[in-house]
């Protein structure tokens, strides 16, 4: 009984650490591996309040003059990328058929004919035929 | 007495310079010319460094601050739990931001009736609706705030030079007016891209609360395991 509760523990506890079996956390020294200061924001904010105060009493004549809200221009994307959510993604693929052959499942379909002669009989059969579209 | 007045006069200028230098305005002028000086920038790894690192890495670009790396100190009860060098944690559940610690405003807690559509984000469909409230800055209490999700679609992000192909979820954010709390900045737009592979956030940019800063994380370690 009690080896059938050791062994359900350990399946437990290696099930539970399987779970997270990729990700790889530090404990309590974590922060070592970190870099950079988030609290810095604070005290920049601070700083930029404290400027603001000084160009409003520096402009005042006794009235406050408030700052200009200048928001931050939009990211440029490079070459093939487009902005989403505020995020350069790639531009998806686009598939292009030839004429006005339709793209089905990737594969663009076109009509034709094919030509038979039987003697002095001349038959023309309509085809259909596959090919892939052009990527750009 | 000339002699005398020669010599305290200067003495009196150069007290009263030491002491206008002291104030509050110089220290203030000071500060701003610090902050125009200021060379912080970004913090980008190798991939070699994100890899040999023994804790799970994210980048964090809090608002227009510069892009910080925090560590994942521990994962409990499904949290994940990241800090920064500057002992500031974020707790994360599914990609969303549940708790802060340590930041001049804080999000103190996220409390949830029903499961937060984000758990099983690549079976997301559009217009799910998810109901939470929200204490924060130890000042607001039970904040009522509304989401709707869409799927926007496949995406290809870039991260450390890979491209990863993830699904898109948009979260439009509305935080219920009441009688006790009134906000001006009361809607907004989530973003969170899901890897199409592992079905993990890749990336997300949320913002936590009215009036608050955008959090713009990448999930580097993760990324690099793709």
């Amino acid at each position: 009984m009690k080896k059938i509760v050791i062994s359900l523990l350990s399946a437990g506890i290696l099930l539970s650490s399987g779970l997270h079996a990729q990700e790889n956390a530090g404990g309590a020294d974590g922060s070592i591996w970190a870099s950079g200061e988030m609290k810095k924001t604070a005290i920049i904010a601070g700083t930029v309040v404290g400027g603001l105060i000084v160009a409003g009493v520096a402009n005042s004549n006794g009235r406050i003059v408030k700052a200009p809200i200048v928001n931050p221009p939009p990211p440029v994307c490079p070459e093939g990328q487009e902005l989403v959510g505020g995020v350069c993604v790639t531009k998806p693929p686009v598939y292009t058929c030839a004429n006005d052959d339709q793209l089905v499942d990737g594969v663009c379909i076109g009509n034709g004919t094919t030509v038979t002669v039987s003697g002095t009989t001349t038959i023309t059969i309509p085809v259909t035929f596959t090919y892939l579209p052009t990527v750009s | 007495m000339q002699t005398k007045r020669l010599f305290y006069f200067p003495c009196f200028l150069i007290l009263i310079t030491l002491l206008s230098s002291c104030s509050a305005t110089h220290q203030a002028y000071l500060r701003t010319l610090k902050v125009a000086f200021d060379e912080s920038k970004d913090i980008v790894l190798k991939n070699s460094e994100i890899l040999q690192s023994p804790a799970d890495l994210i980048y964090v670009k809090k608002g227009d601050s510069s892009t910080i790396v925090l560590a994942l100190a521990f994962i409990e009860d499904e949290q994940y739990k990241w800090i920064s060098a500057d002992k500031v944690a974020l707790i994360e559940q599914n990609g969303r931001l549940v708790k802060t610690l340590a930041l001049e405003q804080n999000l103190d807690f996220v409390y949830a009736e029903t499961t937060d559509p984000l758990i099983t984000p690549s079976k997301l469909s559009d217009d799910i609706s998810w109901f939470r409230q929200i204490d924060f800055a130890n000042t607001y209490y039970g904040v009522r705030v509304h989401s709707i999700f869409t799927n926007k679609g496949v995406q290809h992000l870039n991260i450390q030079e890979l491209s990863i192909e993830t699904l898109l979820i948009e979260e439009q954010v509305v935080v219920s007016d009441n009688t006790k709390h009134s906000f001006n900045d009361n809607n907004w737009l989530n973003y969170f891209w899901v890897s199409k592979d592992t079905g993990k956030i890749i990336r997300s940019k949320q913002k936590l609360v009215p009036g608050g800063d955008v959090f713009d994380i990448i999930y580097v370690s993760r990324a690099l395991r793709l």
